[in-house]
């Protein structure tokens, strides 16, 4: 059985008095240990994808369908699920993490509130846990960039932070959000490989949503296709991306070769 | 954190300089000199006495070095001596201030512990129920004249029902007073002051605080607190409250003017002995040096709570506290 | 299926709807306001100066519906022709302000460098004074009527908006249209009036509006400090003052004042507030 199923999965943004339709009627399945990417342009959907998984979509979006991480129930889940859930077996990475870290509270205190609130840790053990996992994604000192507030790091160690941050509960998946979109590219590349030795070492199911071609192929296995809100096609990295079938996906290719051309 | 404070003092200079040339320039404008209203009232004053004492004054002299000698007496905060009873500025003020200082601390207390909740909660539903209840408040708060508060309340509580006394600080019979029963008598006169600049100050405040919430609330960082699966709680105090606090604290700094202007009108309306009351009978009498300290130090003094939020921000942001180069 | 709990972005629904009613409230209210006071001379039911010692404080009547002053004279006229002097006072208050205020931003944030640093450090300093201080101070020495209180509120008041249009002109500078005109070689002062001075117009109708609100809250304050309006010209600050002495016995002296002071400002926050609404998100 996939460790995660979406069937028929609908969001629809509330606009004024009328629904905007964000995702239509999208299925996948996730096996475990296995790296799905959804690819698209900005607007076909696949962040709404993403954080319907766990409802962290704003009030005004309405979801529909059905989604399963294993046997627990994802859309109609209640408050206090949820709660176990997010982080606890979905956990999430977003796009900036210059934003998605908070300003006034320093790297140790973050990392310990995802660990604390979904591992039996005590506070001892908890902390010796949150200087492992910053080991895990390569931050060196971890003992004392407990100490250190996000602005005192650089735009890649912020992200290793996220990174950790969303491992140390042990989710059984994790939801990359664009992880490298914001970065360097230098560290891009960094970041890729981090993700992709923490998949393969701790056998990690992950969702990666994604626009750029070079990261899916890097570490997806399978890729899913997105646009205008529908699931255009998907299959096999290699297939889809070496014989695309949909315009969609051929028109993701052209873009990214007219860009290497460039530069 | 020092550097920046440094650099936050330093740039405080032009205006303090800017500050007293204000002071100095309302009081030039009079028509008339001081020395017309002292010996107005004394018929016996002949042209010579009026010279000599305009000499006295240096008056005679050219406006810049008037000026600079005054700021040269202001800089050892010698304002010289009032008009009226000739007693020195500076012992009236400090006689006036305390009193002035404790209402306002009383009512900036009060705005704080109230208008941050209200704000905080109107923020977590933007456009429920409670939220267009507070906006309506609010609007009523920003429009109403605050010494008609006043009025209506001396009126109604204080004549009608009773409840409070109308005007003063003490009883009558406050000497034979035991020093808690004084302090007791003190908080029953400032009840309806106190209690009208906080509803007139909430509206503000909680407006500020709305919207600071509401702007901390839509960061990446409050996704990221709710992706960890904490509680809803921890999500709005711990990560949302303390960045929505941050702006609170400068805007507090930025208020304090029209603390102070309050403090003229409340303490007029309720006969209240503080510098409010002072500075309306100062102006009322053309008590030139009075005015001039009055109007120096209020301006000061708002620099000098500015300076404060400014510290109080800088200790309270890390991105501040602490500098980038650490760790 | 639930809704997802936390709120994380505003949404309001129907909520153009509902700030065009505060426009429409706020507006029909100044309207009506605006009329009464053009149109006191002939809808005033009394002289508004006319004292009548035998009908002094007299309750609200058929004849008299708010009642009379301490001199016999009838409030509504009083108060009608209060409107003419706080919508009056207001407006040119505002006026002042708002020129000196454009001026500064526009060359503070247009010229920029050391012009720019020493213009906000003026605007600090005025900020610095609670502005009752020096409104008090300069309207005493100067000896109160209309006119000076109309300018020295609004030379108390003009920080806000030359904030406003130099932040303005700051952003809008770098735009690709002001740089297009300075690239054909117009001159700084055209480029200002005709492509700077039409963006800022929005912004500072609204602060104007607000402002407006401000300061006939301001001059009722002096009027009744009694360093505003001079009796027996009557405004509303200066008929709260006379009332003061019948406090406690002559209610409607101190309540109908209050209500025009906060119905009137009240009504240009809404009005502010919702073009605010309109045309600046």
């Amino acid at each position: 059985m996939a460790l995660l199923s979406v069937e028929h999965l609908s969001v629809s943004y509330r606009h004024r008095d009328t629904l905007v339709r964000a995702v239509d009627d999208v299925s996948f399945v996730i096996e475990a240990g296995e790296v799905l990417a959804l690819v698209g342009e900005s607007g076909s959907g696949k962040s709404s994808v993403a954080l319907a998984l766990a409802r962290l979509l704003p009030p005004r979006a309405v979801i529909s369908g059905r989604a399963a991480l294993k046997e627990t129930s994802l859309l109609d889940a209640s408050e206090e699920t949820l709660r176990a859930i997010r982080g606890g077996t979905i956990a999430y990475v977003f796009q900036d993490p210059a934003t998605s870290l908070n300003p006034v509270m320093t790297i140790g205190a973050q990392l310990l509130e995802a660990i604390v609130w979904h591992t039996p840790a005590g506070h001892e053990e908890a902390r010796r846990l949150a200087v492992w996992w910053l080991r895990q994604v390569g931050i060196p000192m971890p003992e004392l960039r407990l100490r250190a507030y996000p602005h005192q790091l650089s735009g890649g160690m912020q992200q290793r932070v996220c990174l950790a941050m969303a491992l140390a509960a042990r989710p059984s998946l994790l939801v990359a959000d664009e992880p490298t979109t914001a970065l360097d590219v230098t560290i891009q590349v960094q970041i890729l490989r981090l993700l992709r030795d923490l998949q393969r070492r701790l056998n990690l199911s992950v969702l990666l949503i994604s626009h750029d071609l070079t990261v899916v192929e890097r570490i997806a296995h399978r890729v899913g296709v997105m646009s205008g809100g529908r699931l255009a096609e998907s299959g096999a990295v290699d297939q889809v991306l070496h014989r695309p079938a949909h315009a969609a996906t051929q028109a993701l290719l052209r873009a990214r070769s007219a860009m290497s051309f460039k530069t | 954190m020092a550097a920046y404070l440094i650099r936050r003092l330093l740039s405080m200079i032009p205006v303090l300089i800017g500050i007293t040339i204000i002071s100095f320039g309302v009081m030039k404008l009079a028509p008339g000199k001081p020395t017309d209203v002292m010996l107005d009232f004394n018929p016996k004053a002949s042209v010579e006495a009026r010279e000599r004492m305009e000499q006295l004054l240096g008056l005679n002299q050219p406006i810049h070095i008037q000026y600079l000698t005054w700021l040269r007496r202001v800089a050892t905060l010698n304002f010289d001596r009032s008009f009226r009873d000739g007693r020195p500025v500076t012992e009236i003020v400090v006689e006036r201030l305390p009193i002035t200082l404790t209402i306002n601390v009383c009512a900036l207390v009060l705005i704080l512990g109230l208008a941050i909740p209200l704000g905080v909660i109107a923020a977590v539903r933007p456009g429920g129920l409670f939220d267009r209840a507070t906006t309506v408040l609010v609007f009523i708060g920003y429009s109403t004249p605050a010494f008609w508060l006043g009025l209506l309340g001396i009126a109604w509580l204080g004549v009608a029902l009773g409840w409070v006394p109308v005007s003063g600080l003490h009883s009558l019979d406050a000497e034979s007073m035991s020093l808690v029963g004084r302090a007791l008598d003190a908080a029953h006169h400032l009840v309806l002051p106190v209690g009208i600049m906080t509803f007139v100050g909430l509206a503000g405040l909680s407006r500020y605080a709305r919207s600071s919430m509401v702007e901390v609330l839509r960061q990446d960082y409050i996704r990221t607190a709710r992706a960890k699966g904490l509680p809803e709680r921890l999500v709005l105090f711990r990560h949302g409250l303390r960045n929505a606090l941050l702006p609170i604290v400068t805007i507090l700094g930025l208020s304090l003017p029209d603390l102070i202007a309050g403090s003229v009108v409340m303490e007029t309306v309720f006969a209240i002995p503080g510098m409010g009351r002072l500075f309306y009978d100062a102006v009322m009498a053309r008590d030139q040096h009075i005015v001039m300290a009055l109007v120096t130090i209020g301006a000061v003094l708002t620099l000098l709570g500015n300076l404060l939020a400014d510290a109080a921000y800088a200790a309270a942001d890390p991105r501040i506290r602490v500098g980038k180069s650490h760790a | 299926m639930r809704p997802t709990p936390p709120p994380i972005r505003a949404f309001v629904w129907g909520k153009a709807m509902r700030e065009s009613r505060l426009v429409v409230a706020g507006g029909l209210a100044l309207g009506l306001l605006a009329v009464i006071a053009i149109l006191a001379p002939w809808i005033a039911p009394y002289d508004p100066l006319a004292v009548s010692l035998p009908e002094a404080l007299l309750p609200p009547s058929p004849a008299h519906w708010v009642g009379t002053d301490p001199l016999g004279r009838d409030v509504l006229a009083r108060l009608m022709y209060g409107a003419r002097i706080s919508l009056v006072i207001g407006v040119i208050a505002v006026g002042v302000a708002v020129v000196i205020g454009t001026m500064v931003g526009l060359v503070a944030g247009y010229v920029g460098g050391r012009v720019d640093s020493v213009l906000m450090r003026v605007v600090d300093t005025m900020l610095a004074f609670p502005s009752i201080f020096l409104l008090l101070a300069v309207i005493a020495m100067l000896s109160p009527n209309i006119y000076n209180i109309m300018v020295v509120i609004g030379l108390t008041s003009w920080m806000g908006v030359a904030r406003l249009v130099r932040a303005e002109v700051l952003s809008l500078k770098e735009r690709e249209f002001i740089l297009a005109a300075r690239a054909i070689g117009a001159s700084t002062w055209r480029i200002m009036w005709r492509h700077v001075l039409p963006n800022v117009t929005a912004p500072v109708l609204v602060a104007a509006t607000l402002g407006v609100g401000g300061a006939i809250l301001t001059e009722s304050v002096l009027s009744y400090l009694g360093l505003g309006v001079q009796p027996p010209t009557p405004s509303w600050g200066n008929i709260l003052n006379e009332g003061r002495v019948a406090l406690g016995v002559a209610w409607w002296l101190t309540l109908s004042p209050g209500v025009c002071i906060l119905v009137t400002v009240l009504a240009f926050n809404l009005l502010g507030e919702g073009l605010r609404e309109r045309f600046l998100k």
